[in-house]
């Protein structure tokens, strides 16, 4: 049982493949998963989406800064 | 940002540097487990310990700026530093907060890196990284995003 689970460990740090199969299959997760985060969202609090701004702030000046 | 060695614990800093024309050459299927020419037009980095040409990791990602989205397509470690015998570790950690860090910076309290792992390790994700699932998709988002970046920027002091 132990070895199953390290074999599966093994496995999932090779790597992963998320591409997209067709452009339809790429369309309907999209609406899913953009329904879903909207959803999510509503529940963030002003603090969360304050540290969010404040965290895209200091990324755009360390890059402007490179 | 660092990786670790895991045979001696030991820190080492990393570059995480857009690939170039060149690398493609040393981007083996056999090393790098995917045929990474088919990336050739996409976004695509690669994580090397400062100052080393050696291609430990690699990610191509999709910008999807009408979903405030970034999508990670294949992101993979060179074979030594796959499963248990692995040379370093935080390999995988260490690309997927280098997107989150593009995507938060991009669309700030909106963002979302999503990937799609198989069914099958799915569940280590979702643990390790706190990605939250819709159908087959995992995402990172706030406030979990920002989390995440923390951690790995963190580790670095």
């Amino acid at each position: 049982m132990k070895k199953k689970k390290n074999n599966m460990v093994e496995d999932v740090e090779y790597g992963i493949d998320s591409r997209y199969q067709s452009l339809k299959e790429k369309k309907s997760e999209s609406v899913l998963l953009m329904k879903a985060r909207l959803n999510r969202m509503k529940n963030l609090s002003k603090e969360q989406v304050m540290r969010a701004k404040l965290l895209q702030l200091k990324l755009k000046m360390e890059n402007y800064l490179k | 940002m660092h990786i670790v060695e895991t045979s001696t614990g030991k820190k080492h800093i990393i570059d995480i540097l857009p690939v170039v024309d060149i690398d493609y050459k040393s981007l083996s299927k056999n090393r790098y487990f995917f045929d990474w020419k088919e990336e050739k037009k996409q976004e695509v980095y690669k994580l090397l310990i400062c100052g080393s040409k050696e291609i430990l990791g690699v990610v191509s990602l999709e910008r999807i700026p009408t979903e405030w989205r970034v999508h990670i397509r294949l992101l993979t470690v060179s074979k030594e530093n796959k499963g248990n015998e692995k040379k370093y570790d935080k390999i995988a950690g260490n690309l997927i907060a280098f997107v989150s860090k593009l995507a938060v910076e991009e669309f700030g309290e909106l963002t979302c890196v999503s990937l799609r792992p198989k069914t099958k390790i799915a569940q280590h994700y979702i643990k390790k990284y706190k990605m939250n699932t819709t159908g087959t998709t995992l995402s990172l988002e706030v406030p979990e995003i920002l989390n995440l970046i923390n951690q790995y920027e963190k580790e670095e002091e």
